[in-house]
């Protein structure tokens, strides 16, 4: 990053990274970057250890029991994948909100197009529980739904979902990616079927990690087969958790970044993240009113998404980048919603806040907002 | 002293055995067995001392955690 640059992207990924995680990063390709769950020699020992840790560090931080059940996945989309493609049988109904990203809606409209599945989408707007019942029928096996808008930051109450998961007795399985971090979520006073999320953003992991985490402990069908480190004679994969879905070699560094980075999140407290971005969010909505943007659209979770005098958000977000401000444009792999808010032509430029951002920050976006709102 | 063999299967639950074994006050080290002890090739167990056994089977018990005694009672 060039001197004196901000960085504003931290709904696609975070950074910086704590000292922490840059520190376990290294120390552990340093010192002990053996394969774990496969031999016995000490640094495989320390690795799987570290793998074990990390598996509880994240169930301890979402208040649930059974680190066991912690899946490692390549991202949140594999993890997604896995859970969509495993819990949904053919002839099942489902439904997914109209905030969803491609790796809800993708998948869900894959299964639908092969005719296994079919699937509704519920207005995300008004009463959303109402909204949601509506559309619920008799073959209504599974909601399948972010909990806030990579766009919009707009919010899908958990509570809700949860108490609807409960009474409707349908699977529910949430898209954690830019909530977890966030907000503390309780898997014990909010159940879910499987939550999943990536590693590398408000967690403060590095990419190339993501999880689920399986409180459905009925899904027993591999998802790609391979490696396990036990059962080595059997042909079929082992149907036991965590490794029915975790063939192959895990990214151990990743693995121990994202132990550092939950460590580093319950020092910093969750109490503190959502108040530092609250009031940074505060003051860069505050700038886009400024300089005069039409559609800007704030969530609690950081991301401020904005359109300014019909410029392609490619060249708003291409302009800022010439001065040292780095954000995301287009569409965000969300179409739906961009289609529900007609912005589906231009896109949308999104900033996206981490707590390592400065308040000055917004002086710096209204200077170079001015700018390009001079120059077109 | 005589030392006895628990098989957990896999290297998660070897982990998840020896901290519950441990905050117990009962050592216990993981160790990987091959075909000697299971059919199906490498599994993963942790081995305590034989006077710790009833102790460690109801602490797996307790936390669900199945095992397998290996070649009988005595390792």
């Amino acid at each position: 990053m060039q001197k004196g640059g901000i960085y504003l992207d931290n709904g696609a990924t975070s950074f910086p990274k704590p000292k922490c995680v840059i520190n376990s990063v290294s120390e552990c390709l340093k010192q002990y970057c053996a394969n774990p769950s496969r031999s016995t020699h000490s640094l495989a020992m320390i690795a799987s250890e570290k793998v074990y840790l990390a598996r509880e560090a994240l169930a301890n931080f979402l208040n649930f029991d059974s680190p066991e059940q912690v899946v490692f996945t390549l991202n949140a989309t594999y993890a997604l994948n896995i859970a969509i493609k495993r819990s949904l049988k053919e002839g099942s109904h489902c439904l997914i909100s109209d905030l969803e990203h491609n790796s809800v809606l993708r998948p869900i409209h894959k299964l639908a197009n092969e005719g296994k599945i079919s699937y509704s989408i519920f207005n995300s707007d008004g009463d959303i529980r109402s909204n949601i019942i509506s559309e619920i029928t008799d073959k209504t096996a599974a909601i399948v739904c972010t909990l806030s808008s990579n766009v919009t930051g707009r919010r899908i109450p958990l509570e809700m979902l949860s108490d609807i998961r409960k009474k409707y007795k349908i699977k529910l399985i949430v898209d954690a990616s830019q909530e977890i971090g966030h907000t503390i979520i309780d898997l014990k006073k909010t159940p879910v079927d499987v939550l999943c999320a990536p590693a590398h953003k408000a967690l403060f992991g590095i990419s190339g990690l993501g999880f689920a985490v399986f409180c459905d402990k009925e899904l027993r069908e591999s998802f790609i087969e391979g490696g396990s480190g036990f059962d080595s004679k059997n042909p079929d994969m082992p149907t036991l958790y965590p490794e029915i879905f975790e063939a192959g070699t895990l990214p151990l560094p990743a693995i121990c970044a994202l132990r550092s980075g939950i460590d580093f999140l319950n020092s910093y407290g969750i109490d503190n993240v959502q108040r530092k971005i609250e009031a940074l969010t505060d003051g860069v909505y505050d700038v886009l009113c400024e300089v005069g943007c039409e559609e800007i659209f704030k969530g609690g979770n950081g991301i401020i998404s904005f359109s300014l005098k019909n410029i392609p958000s490619s060249i708003i977000s291409s302009e800022l980048n010439t001065k040292g401000i780095y954000i995301r444009s287009g569409l965000h792999c969300a179409p739906l919603v961009h289609k529900k808010l007609n912005t589906d032509k231009f896109g949308l430029a999104r900033i996206s806040l981490s707590i390592f951002n400065k308040p000055s920050a917004k002086d710096k976006l209204y200077s170079a907002l001015r700018e390009i709102k001079k120059s077109y | 002293m005589k030392k006895i063999l628990l098989l957990v299967d896999t290297m998660t639950f070897a982990q998840k055995s020896k901290k519950l074994l441990i905050l117990n006050g009962i050592y216990a080290e993981i160790i990987k067995s091959q075909g000697n002890i299971s059919s199906n090739g490498c599994t993963f167990g942790v081995r305590i001392d034989y006077k710790d056994y009833f102790s460690a089977i109801r602490i797996l018990k307790a936390n669900e955690i199945s095992y397998t005694v290996s070649g009988g009672d005595i390792y």
